[in-house]
C-alpha cells in the first residue's frame, strides 16, 4: 500500500494559520541583513506541489537559490510542472538522503516541514544541516504535536499502571534515540498540545547542543557555535501543529546577532512557552470593522467600541495577534 | 610528627608499568618510527633506510637516517617522559619521551645503542637487571666513541624476554610485522624511504580510488589552531576488510580500516558498516608540528577519543562520508533494479568497473563530490490485487458452476463476468 503524498490531501494556500506563519517567518528573515543580504541565502525546504513557501520567499525576499525536497519520487513529473519559478530546484528522496548529498557552501535557511510526530529522521536531519552551517543559517522544523492521549498509550504498551508521564517518555524513546529524551517530562497537562511541544522541543534542543559541543570541541572561543531559538509557533488547522526555529552562529558573529533585533517582532519567541497562532472565525464584515480597531490601544478592548455580542474576548485577542498576517481573499494566488 | 614519606617509584615497578600497555608489535614500530624522525630531521628521505632485524637471541635495528645528537641523547631520548621545555621535533611521530626505552625494556634486559651524529658519536650499554640493583639512581652511562663517516643509530637487544625470543623465530609474527609497517608508513616508503625486516625490502601499500570523469571523492580540509586536517572519502574495489576509515597522524597510519563508532559508522543517520559499504575508502590525515595536539594515544595504535580536535574533526569526518555511502546505497539500489529488468542502463555500476585507478592520498579534494545519478524507476503499475472472503458454501456452488479448479479462478471468472455485463 502506498501512502498519498501530504499535497494530495490538503491544500496549504487554504490553510489560514500556516498562511500566517509563512508570513511572519518572512519578517524573521528579512532581519537577518546583519549576516549579509538575505537574497544571498539557500532555502531547503519541502514544497511538495503547491510552493507556497518557495513563492513568498522568492518574491518577498529575493532569494533565487532554491531547493524543494521532494520525497514521492514516482510522481516527480507533476512536481516539476508546478514548480513556480526557474530557480527552483526539485531534488527527490527523502530528506535524509537529499541533506547528505547536497553542496551547501554558503548559508542557507532550511524548513523541514514535516507532518508526522517526531522521529529519529528529523534529528539525523538536524545533524547534517549543523554539519554544513555557516553563520547565519536557519534551521526551522515544522512536526504534528497532536498529544498522544494516555489511553492510547496504555494500549500500546499493555500497561495500565504507569503514568501519563512514564508512558510518554517510553513513546519517546521508541521514537528517538533514547539519550535525547528529557528524564523530566511534566506530569500535568499532557494532553495539551502545548505541554507536549515543550517536551519535543527539549528533545530537539538536546540534539542541538550535543551536535554544537561535537563541533566545538577543537575551535577557540571566537569559532565557537551557539544557537538561539527565534520561534516558537503552535497552531492548527487541522492537526496541531509546532514550528520550532533557531539561528546558528559563532562567537565572533555576537554582534551580527544583536542587530538583527529580532526581539522586535512580537512573535519573536526564544523562551519556553509557545506563541499562539488562532484564526478567529469571522466573516469579512466582520474583519473590515475589526480591523479598524487595531492595534489595540495599550492592549485592551474597547468594548464601546467592540460590541461584545459580535466579537468574544478570544476573538479580538487572536485577530490582534494575526491581523497584519491575515489572509485575505485579495491574496489568493493565482499564479 | 612531620616527616616525609617518599613516593618515588622502583625501577621494576615502573618498568613493568611502563611495558604493560604496548605490544611487542608496537614496540618495534616505535622504534622504526624514531627512525623516520631522524630522516625527517635530515629533510630528505631518499637514500635512507631502516633496518630491522629479528633472531631468537638478538633484535637488531640500524639506519642511516642521521644520529642522535648528544644534547638529544642527554635531555630527551634515554629520559623518562619528554621535559616541557624540549623544542618541537617538526612533523614528527614521536612526542611522548617514552618511545624508545620502553620499547628495549619490552624487548629484553641487555641493550646497546650506538649513535653517529654529525655532532658526536657515543654508545649506551645498558644491563636492565644491575641497573635496577643500582637502586635510586636513575643514570644510563653515555661513553664517547671515534666517530664514523655513516651517520646513524644502531641498536641492539640481547638476552631477550623469553615470549619475545618465541615470538622472533615465528613466521607469522614477522609477517604481520612487515604487513603492520607496510601500512603505518606508506606514505614515508612512498616517498623513497627504505624499510628491511629480516632482509625484506617493505612494498608500497597504496589506498586506491575510481577516479573518472563522472566518479570523484569527497573531501574537506580544516585546521584548529597549529593542526591541519585533512579528510578525503572515495570509492574504492569492492573489499569488505580494505572498506573504512584511516587515520594517519604526521604521516603515520593510527588507525587501519576502522568500521566503527569511532569513525562515526552506526551515528547520527548513518547506517552501521555493511557489505554494502565495500567500496568505501577514506582517509583522515592529522599534521601538526607539535606531534603532541594529535589525537594519537602513547602506543601510536589507536585514536585517543577524548582529543577535542577528533571530535571535531567527526563531525566532519560523517559529513564527507555521507555522500560517499549515499551513493552506494544508490549503486545496490541501481544493481537491485537492472537484475530484475526494472532499468536498462547501470551508470553506477558502470563507473566502478573501469580501470582508472587513483591514489586517494594524490587526488585534490573538488568542490562537489562528482557521481553518475540513479537512474529511477518509472515502472507503471498496471495490475492490483483484490481479495475477500466468502462463505464456503456459495463457492462450492459457484465454483461447481463456472466448472473453476481453484477459488483464484473463481475470482477471476467472477470479476471478468461483473466488467462484462455491467460496464
Amino acid at each position: 500500500m502506498s501512502i498519498p503524498a501530504s499535497g494530495d490531501r490538503i491544500n496549504y494556500s487554504l490553510r489560514p494559520a500556516k498562511s500566517v506563519e509563512r508570513k511572519m517567518l518572512k519578517d524573521i528573515f528579512s532581519s537577518l541583513h546583519p549576516f549579509g543580504s538575505v537574497s544571498e541565502y539557500k532555502y531547503i525546504g519541502f514544497g511538495s506541489k503547491y510552493f507556497s513557501d518557495f513563492k513568498l520567499f522568492h518574491r518577498a525576499l529575493h532569494i533565487n537559490d532554491m531547493i524543494s525536497i521532494e520525497r514521492d519520487k514516482e510522481n516527480s513529473d507533476k512536481y516539476e510542472f508546478n514548480k513556480p519559478f526557474e530557480c527552483v530546484q526539485l531534488e527527490l528522496g527523502e530528506s535524509n538522503d537529499v541533506l547528505s548529498r547536497m553542496a551547501f557552501k554558503k548559508k542557507f535557511i532550511a524548513w523541514l516541514d514535516y507532518d508526522t510526530a517526531i522521529n529519529k529522521g528529523m534529528l539525523v536531519d538536524i545533524e547534517i544541516l549543523i554539519e554544513n552551517l555557516y553563520p547565519g543559517s536557519i534551521i526551522l522544523s515544522t512536526f504534528n504535536s497532536v498529544p498522544f492521549r494516555i489511553v492510547k498509550l496504555q494500549e500500546e504498551f499493555k500497561d495500565e499502571d504507569s503514568t501519563h508521564s512514564e508512558l510518554l517518555r517510553k513513546k519517546l524513546k521508541n521514537l528517538v534515540p533514547s539519550e535525547f529524551v528529557p528524564r523530566d517530562i511534566p506530569k500535568k497537562k499532557l494532553a495539551s498540545p502545548q505541554v507536549y511541544s515543550s517536551v519535543v522541543k527539549l528533545i530537539f534542543e538536546n540534539k542541538i547542543n550535543s551536535a554544537l559541543l561535537q563541533k566545538n570541541a577543537a575551535l577557540s572561543e571566537q569559532e565557537k557555535w551557539k544557537f538561539a531559538q527565534l520561534v516558537y509557533f503552535n497552531y492548527k488547522d487541522g492537526a496541531d501543529m509546532s514550528t520550532l526555529g533557531w539561528i546558528f552562529y559563532q562567537n565572533k558573529d555576537l554582534e551580527s546577532f544583536n542587530n538583527c533585533a529580532f526581539n522586535s517582532l512580537d512573535f519573536y519567541k526564544n523562551a519556553t512557552d509557545p506563541y499562539q497562532i488562532d484564526i478567529p472565525n469571522l466573516t469579512i464584515k466582520e474583519i473590515r470593522f475589526l480591523q479598524e480597531s487595531m492595534p489595540l490601544p495599550e492592549g485592551e478592548i474597547d468594548r464601546e467600541k467592540i460590541p461584545l455580542k459580535i466579537y468574544s474576548d478570544e476573538d479580538v485577542f487572536s485577530f490582534s495577534k494575526v491581523y497584519k498576517y491575515f489572509p485575505n481573499f485579495m491574496d489568493i494566488e493565482i499564479a | 610528627m612531620n616527616e616525609k614519606i617518599s613516593a618515588a617509584p622502583t625501577k621494576d615497578f615502573f618498568i613493568s608499568m611502563l611495558t604493560r600497555d604496548i605490544s611487542l608489535l608496537s614496540s618495534i614500530i616505535d622504534l622504526v618510527d624514531n627512525s623516520i624522525d631522524a630522516a625527517v630531521a635530515t629533510g630528505d628521505y631518499v637514500g635512507k633506510y631502516v633496518e630491522v632485524k629479528l633472531s631468537d637471541s638478538q633484535f637488531e635495528i640500524s639506519d642511516n637516517c642521521g644520529g642522535i645528537s648528544l644534547n638529544a641523547a642527554e635531555n630527551y631520548a634515554f629520559k623518562f617522559g619528554r621535559p616541557t621545555d624540549a623544542p618541537p621535533s617538526p612533523h614528527s611521530v614521536g612526542r611522548f619521551g617514552v618511545g624508545m626505552k620502553r620499547s628495549l625494556f619490552k624487548i629484553g634486559a641487555n641493550f646497546s645503542v650506538v649513535s653517529h651524529h654529525s655532532d658526536s658519536s657515543f654508545q649506551v650499554k645498558v644491563d636492565v637487571n644491575e641497573w635496577m640493583n643500582e637502586g635510586g639512581e636513575w643514570t644510563f652511562d653515555i661513553e664517547n666513541i671515534p666517530p664514523n663517516s655513516d651517520k646513524g643509530t644502531s641498536i641492539i637487544v640481547k638476552n631477550l624476554h623469553q615470549s619475545v625470543a618465541n615470538n622472533f623465530v615465528d613466521s607469522v609474527f614477522t609477517e604481520l610485522l612487515i604487513e603492520t609497517i607496510e601500512k603505518a608508513h606508506y606514505k614515508i616508503i612512498k616517498q623513497g624511504f627504505e624499510i628491511r625486516v629480516n632482509d625484506v625490502t617493505l612494498e608500497l601499500k597504496d589506498i586506491e580510488i575510481f577516479s573518472s570523469n563522472d566518479i570523484g571523492i569527497s573531501g574537506k580540509e580544516v585546521t584548529f589552531d597549529e593542526i591541519t586536517v585533512t579528510i578525503k572519502a572515495g570509492i574504492g574495489e569492492r573489499d569488505y576488510h580494505a572498506g573504512g576509515w584511516n587515520i594517519l597522524c604526521n604521516n603515520r597510519l593510527i588507525e587501519k580500516e576502522n568500521k566503527g563508532k569511532l569513525t562515526g559508522w552506526g551515528l547520527d543517520g548513518i547506517r552501521a558498516y555493511h557489505p554494502d559499504f565495500a567500496f568505501f575508502r577514506g582517509i583522515v590525515e592529522f599534521s601538526s608540528e607539535d606531534g603532541i595536539d594529535l589525537p594519537w594515544n602513547t602506543t601510536k595504535t589507536g585514536v585517543d577519543t577524548d582529543n577535542p580536535v577528533y571530535l571535531s574533526t567527526l563531525v566532519h569526518m560523517k559529513n564527507v562520508m555521507r555522500p560517499v555511502l549515499e551513493l552506494l546505497k544508490d549503486r545496490a539500489k541501481e544493481k537491485e533494479s537492472f537484475d530484475k529488468d526494472l532499468i536498462d542502463e547501470t551508470p553506477i555500476n558502470d563507473a566502478l568497473n573501469r580501470p582508472t585507478k587513483e591514489s586517494l592520498f594524490e587526488v585534490a579534494i573538488p568542490t562537489k563530490f562528482l557521481r553518475p545519478q540513479l537512474e529511477l524507476v518509472t515502472q507503471e503499475i498496471t495490475h492490483r490485487r483484490i481479495s475477500y472472503n466468502v462463505k464456503d458454501g456459495i463457492l462450492q456452488e459457484v465454483k461447481d458452476s463456472l466448472g473453476a479448479g481453484s477459488n483464484k479462478k473463481v475470482g477471476e471468472l467472477t470479476f471478468g463476468y461483473y466488467v462484462e455485463n455491467e460496464l
